[in-house]
């Protein structure tokens, strides 16, 4: 049972728009996936019909070999979420945060084991028991890591992580993804960054109007290459 | 630039659905407000001016009577419901219309909408007044609340400022807009409350009536841009649009729910009110030992008649050319009546140490300010209450003293039974009220108007100042 | 269970950290204790104001003995003697003051006619009276609602203007659990608010410890079941706070004020009431005639409704004080009727403002609670009507010594009639207004959830 994410012949259309497509996509333990495309080609809704937010017109989409629009909450036992706009609660710590989310995914953990979490995503020991309203993007991203490896989640859905990231942070982010890949969890991202995708992505997926039309193996193409790539698509 | 920075908002509000749709809603209100306050005034009016003909009707028409009967037959004094008192029932509803006037005796104000209704009018009044002093000013706030957070949030007023023009020049533009887009809502229905009131008046405008309704007009004009003035100011002092909603929120809650209750609560928990019981008891108690104790009403009996018999140089009343009797009661009233005034007065200065928290508040609360100051125009507030009151005891103590006088004229000593004609009381003039002019009513709001005037120079010169120098743009 | 544990402990800790939301608790646990308090003096008043009755009652006898040192006429005493009725507050009247502000706690009665007598008023600052009284049930009727808003309009946009909403929803839980955990957690403040409050009220203001204690719970809690309910209804369509704010605002205004407001100038102008100042002039006006009647035909009328009297000596020649109160009492024969229809359509118009009111829960508090106390205008007149009653056993004291030609004696005082009346809670109405409060829950709530329903998709 390697495939941790699948989705088949997955579309949804608003009225008569055609958000997605017909989707085939299967991620194994591990990978790591990129999407690119443009504003408004679906890279959202794929990830909104992954995490159930919105209901598939027609086709499936699977979490560990589970129909996400007949288990929605179930589901979420496996996946990790991080929006591009990771917002935390303001009011709390980083580790009240933590341990938030993890106590709703059924995990109990003691506040050792948090700040081991938190360490381990690279966040610094005393930024932990700081309220997060003084957090910055990559910090609070640190956190929804953690939380991600706290909740052995299988699948790791990500919304333009690397954009509002500076270039060092950005760098370590991407390094958090390496090892968490390696770690065995599938990681699937929606991302304008080329540069980022190429470096990280052992699968690169090009997404226009809704649909996938180009699948790319990033460890053949150099950035270069694949920019290229995409332009191309992008002009006709 | 104002202008067009005004315009724009002018605009903005117009093409915002849930503003016309509040802002019809208020404008629906202020139009049922303004129907029906003019036909409970109608409705009111109607039946004081029925009752008072019905009553004046039955005191002329006794028949032959003894004064004295006439005297305890008295007569009534219907409360003439002031003309602008459609637009602002004040304190109508909760003062008694009717007096009973009769020898001897004060009697209370009966008779209120209040006593003969359920505690649902407890909840408030439909009026213009109401509308106004309540709702317009939700509907300002819905209207201002994001001027600058909304500018903020979208980054726009950083655009406005590299135009050209200072954060002074933006304030007072939005002022202007907003005023204007309220002005389409209020205009119409003070259109509609005038032609009422030219119906009522029966299209007769005195000098006192067209000054009344101007400073009543002009006081929710201040009213109106203390809210608007202040509201911008909070927006502009905010960081957020939702932050500056609930703060002006909050503050309509404090100034037009909590504060007015809160200040008359705490008014007459601070002044004890002495109770009707108590307070005949001891005019009764005075009336009969003297204000001091001193002379007792035997005593004084006593004296008065041993100097009718000095002056007319008799042994006895009954040979005296005029009634004793009549002589003896016109002496006891007047000094029943100045022992009842004084206790009368003594209670007026009770209420009015009451109130006058909740008028110094005007200060704190503009609208306890214009809640009085428009009571006061419409002639609904406490002050003109009582100048009816004191108007019908004048003519209930006239009244007796007359009837006392025909006693003593036209009867004999000790004569219970001859009866005089009736031609006597066919000829007394009837009660009539006529209220008080402007300048006396805006005499009893001195506070309410300066207070009105301070705050609107203050919080305009305030906010001037304030977002002028706003740092956080 | 487990989730809606850990969610309702981090609303704690976010209750905690927010200031405004300490403050408007602390304002309302303020404005309840000084509803409490100052609901408290004005019955405290009142009653000490029925107490200082006894006072002035003796001093008036002893007014009279002076006044008549041996055996007196009974019509001397009838005319210049007064007694008092008196209208106790119920125990439970300072929570709830209702009426009870506007109309006279007493009333002062002498043996004249009584249709004179019954309608007088106290003193009062109209002030006071248009501003209303600050009493825990104008804190719950009112502010609870406008604290229920302040504490839940943002129950779901906040999150979702936080951008904290999405994150929360990639946990494994649905957004009903949220909902409900945050629901929760705020009915519990609500809660411990109004037991607070209640009880505090209840014990200060010395309130009968009976029945009423629940009902009085049961129908505030129900009426802030509805008020969360609304806040659902319109936090479950996903719009923006400020849109919540307004809109929940206007709906506040909509049915604590306005409706009432509306459903009260309906109720004057569909049933009048003018029997009162009708009733005043006629009864003066039959009262009058009375002097200028022969005597014989006066007795000959009062004889009929009092016919063990007819022996009594005759009231021809000289004035006398039985032909007086004689025809007092025709007096008040004369405007019978129309007292029965003034109090009648009294009691109509309040029962028809209370149909109408059905759809304004706020109104319908109201009402559960002044009938709980026992100060609305029904008790009133139930008042009203029980001093007239006292009048007549006055009169049946008066009457034997008056038309039996029987002195009146010192000793005969400690013998007169005494009144006293002590509002009584209306259950009927209370249970009616509960029910109608339950029947308002399941609305909304059903609206609620079909709102839910329908617009759970826009939430992303």
């Amino acid at each position: 049972m390697d495939i941790v994410l699948a989705a088949a012949e997955l579309s949804k259309n608003y009225g008569d728009k055609h958000a997605l497509q017909s989707l085939n996509l299967e991620l194994r333990k591990g990978e790591i996936f990129s999407l690119l495309g443009p504003n408004g080609a679906g890279k959202s809704t794929t990830i909104n019909l992954f995490l159930g937010f919105i209901q598939p017109t027609s086709g499936t989409a699977c979490i560990n070999g589970t129909d996400v629009a007949k288990d929605p909450v179930g589901i979420k036992k496996h996946l990790a979420y991080i929006p591009e706009q990771v917002m935390l609660y303001q009011n709390l710590t980083g580790i009240e945060n933590l341990a938030l989310l993890t106590a709703l995914a059924g995990f109990n953990y003691s506040k050792a084991e948090l700040v081991n979490y938190l360490e381990r995503a690279g966040l610094q020991t005393d930024a932990i028991i700081k309220r997060v309203g003084a957090y910055s993007k990559g910090m609070r991203q640190k956190v929804g890591i953690a939380a991600a490896v706290a909740k052995n989640a299988k699948i790791l859905l990500l919304d333009e992580p690397t954009s509002g990231l500076d270039p060092k942070a950005s760098n370590e982010f991407s390094e958090l993804l390496i090892q968490l890949s390696g770690q065995g969890t599938a990681v699937f991202m929606a991302t304008h960054d080329i540069f980022r995708a190429r470096e990280v992505s052992s699968r690169i997926g090009i997404m226009k109007n809704g649909k996938l039309i180009d699948m790319l193996d990033g460890s053949r193409l150099n950035a270069g290459e694949i920019e290229q790539l995409y332009l191309d698509y992008m002009k006709n | 630039m104002i202008r067009t920075i005004a315009q724009k908002e002018f605009t903005t509000a117009l093409r915002d659905r849930r503003f016309l749709l509040l802002g019809s809603i208020i404008l629906l209100l202020l139009l049922t407000a303004a129907l029906t306050g003019f036909s409970s005034y109608q409705l009111i009016e109607g039946q004081q001016k029925a009752a008072q003909e019905s009553a004046n009707e039955s005191f002329h028409e006794q028949p032959d009577r003894h004064p004295h009967r006439v005297a305890h037959y008295g007569s009534y004094a219907f409360r003439p419901k002031p003309v602008l008192s459609f637009l602002d029932f004040g304190l109508d509803s909760f003062t008694g219309s009717m007096v009973y006037m009769e020898a001897h005796q004060q009697n209370s104000a009966n008779f209120s909408q209040a006593q003969q209704s359920g505690s649902l009018t407890r909840f408030g009044e439909m009026t213009v007044a109401f509308v106004m002093q309540w709702l317009i000013p939700i509907l300002i706030i819905f209207l201002c609340f994001n001027a600058f957070t909304q500018e903020k949030e979208e980054d726009m007023l950083k655009v406005l400022l590299s135009q050209g023009v200072s954060l002074r020049q933006v304030a007072t533009a939005k002022i202007a807009g907003y005023s204007k887009v309220l002005a389409l809502i209020v205009v119409p229905s003070i259109t509609l409350a005038a032609v009422f009131l030219f119906k009522l008046n029966n299209f007769s405008w005195n000098t006192d009536l067209i000054l009344r309704i101007t400073v009543f007009i002009i006081s929710y004009i201040l009213y109106f841009f203390i809210f608007i003035t202040g509201s911008v100011l909070i927006s502009a002092l905010s960081k957020h649009s939702r932050t500056a909603l609930i703060t002006l929120l909050g503050i309509w809650i404090f100034t037009c729910v909590l504060l007015p209750k809160a200040a008359a609560n705490l008014g007459s928990s601070l002044y004890a009110t002495p109770s009707k019981a108590e307070m005949d008891a001891e005019v009764h108690h005075e009336a009969k030992e003297g204000m001091n104790g001193h002379d007792p009403l035997d005593k004084r009996t006593a004296d008065f008649k041993k100097a009718l018999l000095l002056k007319y140089k008799v042994d006895s009343l009954s040979q005296l050319p005029v009634n004793a009797d009549g002589l003896v009661m016109a002496e006891g009233e007047a000094f029943s009546s100045k022992v009842y005034q004084q206790h009368f007065e003594a209670l007026v200065a009770t209420y009015h140490k009451q109130d006058q928290i909740a008028v110094w508040a005007g200060f704190i609360d503009p609208y306890l300010a214009v809640r009085n100051l428009s009571m006061g125009m419409a002639g609904s507030d406490f002050a003109h209450y009582v100048d009816f009151l004191n108007a019908a005891e004048k003519y209930r103590y006239a009244l007796a003293q007359f009837l006392n006088g025909q006693q003593a004229t036209k009867m004999h000593y000790k004569d219970k039974e001859t009866r005089l004609s009736r031609e006597v009381w066919k000829k007394y003039p009837d009660f009539t009220y006529e209220m008080p002019g402007i300048s006396w009513a805006l005499n009893n709001q001195v506070i309410a108007v300066t207070a009105l005037l301070c705050w609107t120079i203050l919080i305009y010169f305030l906010s001037i100042f304030l977002i002028g120098n706003l740092k956080n743009v | 269970m487990k989730q809606i544990r850990i969610l309702f402990y981090y609303e704690w800790l976010h209750f905690s950290a927010e200031k405004s939301l300490l403050l408007f608790t602390l304002l309302m646990l303020a404005c309840g204790f000084y509803g409490i308090f100052s609901g408290t003096a004005a019955i405290d008043t009142q009653r000490q104001k029925i107490e200082n009755l006894n006072g002035l009652y003796s001093e008036n006898i002893a007014e009279m003995k002076t006044k008549y040192p041996g055996r007196a006429d009974a019509g001397d005493i009838g005319y210049y003697h007064s007694a008092f009725s008196k209208n106790n507050p119920g125990s439970w009247a300072a929570l709830a003051i209702g009426q009870r502000d506007v109309n006279a706690p007493y009333l002062k009665i002498r043996l004249l006619a009584v249709q004179a007598q019954l309608y007088n008023s106290e003193n009062t600052n109209p002030n006071k009276l248009a501003a209303g009284s600050f009493d825990l049930s104008f804190v719950f009727v009112f502010l609870l609602p406008l604290f229920i808003i302040a504490i839940s309009f943002n129950i779901l946009s906040a999150e979702k203007e936080k951008g904290t909403l999405r994150l929360l929803l990639a946990q494994p839980l649905p957004l009903s659990r949220i909902l409900l955990a945050k629901l929760l957690f705020r009915f519990t403040l609500i809660l411990g608010l109004i037991l607070i409050l209640s009880l505090i009220g209840i014990v200060w203001s010395h309130a009968e410890p009976d029945l009423r204690v629940l009902l009085w719970l049961l129908s505030v809690i129900l009426y802030s079941i509805f008020w969360l309910g609304i806040v659902c209804c319109i936090a479950v369509l996903h719009k923006s706070s400020s849109f919540n704010a307004i809109t929940l605002l206007g709906i506040w205004l909509l049915l604590t004020i306005v409706f009432p407001v509306l459903i009260n100038v309906f109720a004057e102008v569909k049933k009048p009431v003018a029997e009162g100042l009708q009733l005043s002039l006629k009864q003066r006006d039959e009262v009058h005639a009375g002097w200028d009647r022969p005597k014989a035909e006066t007795m000959k009328r009062f004889f009929i409704r009092y016919p063990q009297f007819s022996q009594t000596t005759s009231v021809e020649g000289k004035f006398k004080w039985k032909w007086y109160f004689a025809f007092q009492e025709l007096g008040d024969q004369s405007v019978e009727q129309l007292y029965q229809d003034y109090m009648r359509k009294m009691v109509e118009r309040q029962d028809f403002s209370t149909s109408l009111s059905i759809g304004s829960a706020p109104a319908v508090l109201q009402q559960i609670l002044t009938a709980m106390a026992g100060t609305d205008l029904k008790q009133q007149l139930a008042f009203v009507d029980s001093t007239k009653a006292y009048h007549d056993r006055l009169k049946d004291f008066y009457y034997p010594f008056l038309y039996g030609d029987k002195p009146f004696t010192h000793a005969d005082f400690d013998q007169e009639p005494q009144h006293s009346f002590t509002a009584k809670p209306d259950w009927q109405r209370i249970n009616s207004g509960l029910l109608v409060l339950l029947i308002s829950n399941i609305i909304v709530l059903s609206a609620a959830l079909i709102i839910y329903q329908s617009a759970k998709k826009k939430i992303y």
